[in-house]
């Protein structure tokens, strides 16, 4: 085939009133092209589907759905219970063909992936399809992207909603409403250890509608004959990576803080906000009601949450100012304005005043800001192609993060690009790619700015995947739950567990069961950290990180020794 | 997309016949997902689309048409489905929407773990 004639052909349907090339006739009533040029990537175009001939266009894809052999791209694949799946190959990011932060897995994590595999959903197919139909429908109706910051947001969300399902959608033309549908899902764990479905699952369905597209209908292992319908019960805890991250520290104040009901700890953290901005009036901008605006409790909860992501706090802060329904005025300072001699870029300001708020916090809040810290540190001294590495607290398996330096090369007389590993150097807009080579064994280099970023968020992730799974397995081996979903930090299981192991511990509600599962794993989890705290030190040794690393492990001894174990606080419902 | 040498330009007749046959050895075109022949027929039809301008000068006769308007579909599909979901349409796309049904350099690289382009050497996606 002639790949620049099919090329040539796709775009020639250019919005432009002069075109190079006269668009193809028929082509033109379907759709239309623009350029959407990058400094950094081969000129894209992007599409317009027009709405001139609809008629043809709905034959054509009728034509081209109609035929079995043909594989379309799958956002999202549908697993039905009986259905065959090729099982998922290791798990790692690729560069040139050359695996790197690569996924190892022990038998305590295959033994997890195996029981999550082994849940059966009802999948309300009637529900869904109504509800991406009407999606469908207000797109159509609205085909234009809104210029309102808020409602583009809203409107972005809803094409992601339609292209994520649309496979789904497509998949289920034609099954019948009365009889039940049963999915199942393919699961790995992520550079990060936590655990993932790889197909259609809860897991990627909003909040909202999970309640709405699945059930469950069998509870417990061993019954031949299915139970009577039953839905689905939900816990997660409650600022999960505070609290855990509280409890890894060792900082009884933070964890007791994060683990409240009421307040919330994001409330109690913008209680902390208003009061220093009331205190100093130059911290926040005017706008917000008090400290229980909702738009302030969200501005407050971001800066916490995606700080201990890794995030930089510049970033946020434009984020965060690019949606004032959502998150009001944020910070005193004009956020996009660009500094000179006399005054600091806005940026500079946002930092400065989160600065001062985390200053202003309790003492644990420095202890936060030390991890953080370190965590960057270890990113930035790490070995340049071996990165960073520690053990699954949960299986032992060596975790490596060793992200390639990649920069981008067009390739060959079609202009390709390729992610090599390189950089780019030179002049903007003439930038050349500088190939880096790779070690004596055919490892890459890596780059230090994307792992000290990297750090922090994947070793608390780990943290949290490793409660996750010892949930997962107390909840299998113990009550005998086949069917539990887990999303990171929160489970559903089934409402009614019918097993005889029940009547031993008088619970036969999934709600309770599950609050003594998340209950009971505390101290097991505690207990297992010691070769993270071991691992943690020894990175940081010799540098002005070790003394905080060797304190947080004293600390985490004596509480194992006295048997405090953390009990995490869990929300009947996931957000 | 050619077969994999060491060197650049035309591919022979013969070194074609011996890619052909290759590929062929990996099932039809149901195996590789590609359209039926009759798909692809129907839709250059309705679009009124002439496949043989899409073969090369080197590459004309009727299953070179059947080839180009098989991808001639993945191609306009690949099209749409960048429209439904506001994503850019680059000839990264268009490859990896037509190599994997096409090109064994591709596939292979595939099997070795690289799942597009993107993150495909230079030497595959020079054979590709």
């Amino acid at each position: 085939m002639n790949f620049p004639a099919i090329w040539e052909l796709l775009i020639r349907q250019t919005r432009s009133k002069r075109p190079k090339t006269p668009p193809h006739p028929q082509l033109l009533r379907l759709y239309t092209v623009s350029a959407a040029a990058s400094s950094e990537h081969a000129r894209g175009r992007k599409v317009w589907l027009e709405q001139e001939d609809v008629a043809l266009l709905d034959e054509v894809v009728v034509t081209i759905l109609r035929d079995a052999h043909y594989r379309r791209r799958e956002s999202r694949r549908l697993l039905l219970a009986d259905d065959d799946a090729p099982p998922l190959g290791p798990r790692q990011d690729v560069c040139a063909e050359v695996g790197y932060n690569v996924v190892k897995l022990n038998q305590p994590s295959r033994d997890v992936l195996s029981i999550l595999e082994g849940c059966r959903l009802r999948f309300n197919v009637g529900q869904f399809r109504e509800d991406y139909e009407a999606a469908v429908e207000f797109v159509g109706a609205h085909r234009r992207r809104p210029c309102i910051w808020r409602q583009r947001s809203a409107y972005d969300k809803l094409i992601a909603f339609i292209d994520d399902f649309r496979s789904v959608y497509e998949r289920t033309a034609g099954f019948y409403d009365a009889l039940p549908v049963y999915i199942r899902s393919r699961f790995f764990r992520a550079q990060n250890r936590r655990f993932h479905s790889a197909d259609f699952w809860p897991e990627h369905v909003p909040a909202e509608f999970r309640e709405r597209w699945f059930g469950v209908d069998t509870s417990t292992r061993g019954f031949d004959e299915p139970a009577p319908t039953n839905s689905f019960v939900e816990q997660d805890i409650s600022s999960s990576q505070t609290q855990l991250l509280a409890a890894f520290l060792g900082l009884s104040d933070l964890e007791e803080l994060a683990g409240r009901r009421d307040p919330k700890f994001k409330v109690y953290l913008t209680r902390q906000l208003w009061a220093l901005h009331e205190r100093d009036r130059d911290v926040l901008s005017d706008g917000y009601a008090g400290p229980e605006d909702p738009r302030l409790v969200a501005f407050v909860k971001e800066h916490w949450m995606r700080r201990n992501y890794g995030g930089k706090i510049s970033q946020v802060a434009r984020e965060l100012a690019d949606e004032p329904e959502a998150y009001g005025p944020g910070w005193r300072c004009d956020i996009f304005a660009a500094g000179d001699g006399r005054r600091p870029a806005g940026v500079t300001v946002a930092e400065t005043l989160a600065a001062r708020f985390f200053a202003s916090l309790p003492p644990w809040s420095s202890d936060v800001t030390t991890f953080l810290d370190a965590c960057q540190y270890i990113g930035r001294q790490a070995d340049p192609y071996r990165g960073v590495v520690f053990s699954d607290p949960f299986d032992g398996a060596e975790i490596r993060w060793n992200p390639v330096q990649r920069a981008t090369k067009k390739i060959g007389d079609y202009q390709i690009e390729a992610h090599l590993p390189g950089r780019l150097a030179g002049r903007k807009n003439k930038k050349r790619f500088i190939p880096l080579p790779p070690n004596g064994i055919g490892e890459f280099q890596i780059d230090r700015m994307e792992l000290q970023q990297l750090v922090a968020p994947c070793l608390v992730h780990a943290l949290d995947a490793y409660f996750n799974a010892l949930v997962i397995t107390i909840l299998s081996q113990v009550w005998h739950v086949r069917d539990v979903v887990a999303v990171h930090d929160g489970w559903f299981v089934p409402e009614q567990i019918d097993d005889t192991d029940i009547a031993v511990y008088g619970r036969e509600s999934g709600g309770d069961v599950l609050e003594v599962a998340i209950g009971v794993v505390g101290g097991g989890w505690l207990k297992g950290l010691g070769i993270v705290y071991d691992q943690f030190a020894a990175t940081v040794a010799g540098s002005p990180y070790e003394q905080f690393a060797l304190d947080i492990r004293t600390r985490w001894r004596e509480r194992v020794k006295a048997e405090r174990w953390p009990r995490f606080t869990a929300n009947e419902r996931l957000d | 997309m050619s077969t994999p040498r060491n060197v650049q330009g035309p591919v022979s007749k013969l070194d074609r016949a011996d890619y052909r046959a290759r590929l062929a050895e990996g099932g039809g075109d149901a195996s590789y997902g590609r359209p039926e022949a009759k798909t692809a027929e129907e839709v250059c039809r309705l679009i009124d689309v002439d496949a043989a301008t899409l073969t090369t000068a080197r590459q004309s006769g009727s299953e070179e048409e059947r080839v180009a308007a098989q991808a001639f579909v993945v191609a306009f599909d690949t099209v749409l489905a960048a429209g439904e979901r506001n994503a850019r349409l680059t000839r990264n796309l268009l490859l990896d929407a037509l190599a994997p049904r096409w090109s064994l350099a591709y596939r292979s690289a595939q099997q070795r773990g690289a799942p597009v382009s993107y993150d495909m050497s230079e030497a595959t996606l020079k054979h590709t």
